[in-house]
């Protein structure tokens, strides 16, 4: 066999060490800037200067009657054909501060984000639409990673976990921002915050961005602005509560867990269930608990920083779950109820109330007359607990940015985040997509101009709406299933499932 | 002696002729390879990495080599023997009722004459089990959903209920709902094999019994039980090493709740290593779930080589 056939164990051994650089250098991405070199090339941005007449001001160059001109949600896959995007453009609703294109985002043609919660950008449409004014005004593409947000959490734990520079931004679920924040993936967003800057927000933004958690810097910062958020709201049927004798007006207003349980009795024995809650998975186990223990009063998070799980008030949780189900008030499948079982089960005309996310409204408009069949109601007090309190739940997320990126699309991303914490995006998430508006002054315009049905009712629920987030909270509620599970078979009693609870949260939190 | 004689090739000219002789000098490797390295990267790869990965610990941030840790824990954890418990009870259930199942489906098909009528019963049998795994978990979730489920509302309609009952959300209900949607997607595979070793039965052997004038029932215990034995063995093994390992069905149907009543071990791996991101413990399980898989398995092959063996003699 002639020589030159054979495999040069020379050059096996030259490409193969070329492979491994080149593999290693892939590895390592492209970081490597300090914390000051990352604060002083924001601060090249300037994004502290005139923000709030960028962000909040240019709207009301905005006209109420082109803001009408959305694109049919059916037919149409981008905005810029629209009234609203080209008078939004046209108008400069939002700019990109003077100067940013002198920085290194100056040279960046696009930027990549993965985009969790829909698995493509035609459910996601407000986000789209602010997508396309950042092109519009700055001329950098957003390319979109679509992802659903089970498989994202596994992947951004992957892909941070390995340094891996791209996607520059991404979507974070807010219950995993502090364990992120925690582990040193997600880049400081102070720049976007100067002083006072919270004040046209929802005390839900400030409570989901800033944390001093992070081991690689010392104090207080910030890791990233909203994307969208969800609170609940309470749904009521009318009708068929008035025809159980309750008046539908007792839901209006100041109401309580008395009242829910006065509806448990009503509909006891009738093919209709008075209400219902979430015990099948840890996620929507996690919003039931929460918000009944936040109608109490009650917090997991103590003043001294301790998570607490077994409080009287979380162990009071647990025994009302339980009561309520011995009692027939609720379905007593809703011990493997989670996503869409409930919507479903008032989808159908089985459950006279729930709480679910805002959401969940256009749906039931297109099926219920609104009014007499169908209305929003701002969710209730309990009737016992350290401070009784009408609450509902916010559940955001955050867009935050890769700490593993370059500067340049690092950089590119802030600017992102102006847009995104503009009234431009927060008006088309809360009129057009039925999310929550981080900004205040969004529910009362679209009040005054009669943009949403039962504007006033989703409004004063959002703003009811509360949030509480801290490290390894998903891994809490993952631990909580099965004992509260037990306990609500019988099978435990509430204080022994909550303590068996605290246990883990001792050992993996507290200490 | 020309090369050509003795059915070898000539040495080729130019690129293609070197590649040629190249691969002719090499055909094992050129044949073997592909495979090796395919069976390398899908499972001697991952198999280490899992064993090494049930090394560390991998709680909180980061890994540290920690031989014993994770193995410790799996033996102090009473969950882990909670899911160890509801996977011998799953998979035994769905053993025992899928192939009980499929003995009587292949019984029937057996006696159908027409075999254009057999191949076509055997081929509808086999739906079921060509819906995915998930697919079955998530339709059994909703026909037993307590609201508004079709089980039921067919018992109450039969009057054999009053009011609608809970079925997943008791602990023994459950179990059952699980092991029933397990066992009917693996009916269809236990009936064929069963079905085969049915029709490889001699037909003197039922002739001879017949003429000694035994009865249905003692020619089935006397001569089909006996010959149906391998099959049996090979049916009742594959079911069960899949059963042991179900992941798709008490996921999507239960989630393992309620209580961890319906968690087997793949869903206990599944809570450890994608909800909770603990990966060494999982693979610690994981290793686990796979000794036991083989050694099970192995014990069971020379058992069944044991019986064929005793019927050939």
């Amino acid at each position: 066999m002639p020589q030159s056939t054979n495999l040069d164990r020379r050059t096996l051994l030259q490409l193969a060490s070329a492979g491994a650089v080149g593999s290693i250098a892939g590895c390592l991405g492209g970081n490597g800037n300090g914390n000051e070199d990352w604060e002083g090339a924001v601060e090249g941005l300037n994004l502290g200067a005139d923000w709030r007449a960028r962000r909040i001001g240019a709207a009301d160059d905005w006209p109420i009657e082109q803001r009408r001109q959305v694109p049919d949600r059916q037919n149409d896959t981008t905005w810029t054909d629209s009234g609203a995007f080209q008078s939004a453009a046209e108008n400069d609703v939002w700019a990109p501060p003077d100067g940013w294109d002198d920085t290194a985002a100056g040279d960046v043609d696009s930027i990549t984000i993965l985009n969790h919660g829909a698995a493509n950008m035609e459910f996601d449409p407000a986000t789209l639409a602010a997508h396309e004014l950042f092109t519009e005004q700055t001329g950098i593409d957003i390319e979109v990673i679509e992802i659903g947000v089970d498989q994202a959490n596994t992947r951004e734990q992957q892909f941070l976990s390995s340094e891996e520079s791209s996607p520059h931004a991404f979507n974070v679920d807010g219950i995993l921002v502090p364990q992120f924040v925690q582990q040193g993936y997600l880049e400081v967003t102070d720049g976007l915050y100067p002083e006072g800057s919270y004040d046209p927000y929802i005390p839900a933004l400030e409570s989901l961005v800033q944390w001093d958690l992070d081991a690689s810097r010392e104090g207080t910062h910030t890791y990233g602005y909203p994307n969208i958020g969800e609170a609940s709201m309470g749904h009521l049927r009318p009708d068929l509560v008035e025809e159980q004798g309750i008046d539908p007006s007792r839901f209006e207003g100041e109401w309580t867990w008395d009242l829910l349980e006065e509806l448990g009795e009503a509909f006891a024995g009738t093919d209709v269930n008075a209400f219902a809650y979430y015990a099948g998975t840890s996620t929507y186990l996690a919003y039931s608990f929460r918000e009944l223990l936040f109608q109490q009063g009650g917090s997991m998070v103590q003043d001294d920083g301790r998570v607490v799980m077994n409080s009287p008030a979380a162990v009071r949780v647990i025994r009302k779950m339980k009561e309520w189900r011995d009692a027939g008030y609720v379905p007593s499948d809703v011990i493997s109820y989670g996503e869409g079982d409930i919507v479903d089960l008032y989808a159908s005309g089985q459950l006279a109330y729930t709480t679910a996310f805002s959401d969940f409204i256009p749906r039931l408009l297109q099926q219920y007359e609104p009014g007499t069949e169908y209305q929003v109601v701002v969710p209730p007090a309990a009737n016992a607990g350290p401070s009784p309190t009408q609450a509902g739940l916010v559940a955001p997320n955050t867009t935050s940015i890769n700490r593993f990126a370059d500067t340049g699309e690092k950089l590119a991303a802030m600017l992102y985040g102006d847009l995104k914490l503009s009234y431009y995006t927060q008006w088309l998430e809360f009129t057009y997509e039925g999310n929550i508006s981080y900004m205040d002054q969004v529910y009362t315009d679209s009040a005054e101009n009669d943009f949403v049905t039962f504007g006033d009712n989703i409004g004063a629920a959002i703003e009811n709406g509360q949030l509480e987030l801290f490290p390894q909270m998903a891994s809490v509620f993952q631990q909580m299933l099965s004992p509260v599970q037990r306990a609500l078979q019988g099978e435990t009693s509430p204080q022994a499932a909550m303590d068996q609870v605290q246990d883990f949260v001792d050992d993996e939190i507290n200490n | 002696m020309a090369a050509e004689e003795v059915g070898q090739a000539p040495h080729g000219e130019g690129v293609v002729g070197q590649l040629s002789d190249w691969v002719n000098d090499h055909i094992r490797t050129v044949l073997l390879g592909p495979s090796l390295v395919a069976l390398f990267v899908v499972f001697i790869y991952p198999a280490v990495m899992l064993m090494w990965l049930s090394l560390q610990n991998t709680r909180g941030i980061g890994e540290t080599f920690e031989p014993a840790y994770n193995y410790g824990r799996i033996f102090s954890d009473p969950t882990f023997w909670n899911a160890v418990e509801k996977t011998l009870i799953y998979s035994t259930g769905s053993l025992v009722l899928s192939v009980g199942a499929g003995l009587a489906i292949a019984l029937a098909l057996n006696k159908v004459l027409s075999s254009r009528v057999r191949n076509t019963y055997s081929t509808l049998i086999l739906i079921s089990w060509a819906v995915p795994l998930s697919i079955v978990g998530v339709t059994w979730r909703w026909m037993f959903n307590g609201q508004l489920g079709v089980v039921n509302k067919v018992l109450i309609d039969l009057g054999l209920l009053e009011r609608s009952y809970s079925w997943l959300g008791n602990s023994l209900s459950a179990m059952l709902v699980v092991i029933l949607a397990d066992s009917w997607s693996r009916i269809p595979f236990a009936a064929v094999v069963l079905l085969a070793g049915l029709q490889s039965i001699p037909q003197e052997m039922y002739d001879a019994a017949k003429m000694d004038g035994a009865t249905t029932l003692q020619t089935f215990r006397h001569v089909t039980l006996p010959y149906l034995r391998p099959s049996f063995f090979v049916a009742g093994l594959i079911t069960w090493m899949f059963a042991f390992r179900a992941f798709a069905i008490p996921f999507s149907t239960t989630g393992g709740g309620p209580g961890g009543a319906t968690e087997t071990l793949a869903v206990y791996i599944h809570r450890f290593g994608i909800q909770l991101l603990d990966y060494g413990f999982a693979s610690a399980v994981s290793v686990f779930l796979v000794g036991v898989t083989l050694i099970v398995a192995t014990g069971y092959v020379y058992f069944i080589l044991e019986q064929i063996e005793e019927i050939e003699v």
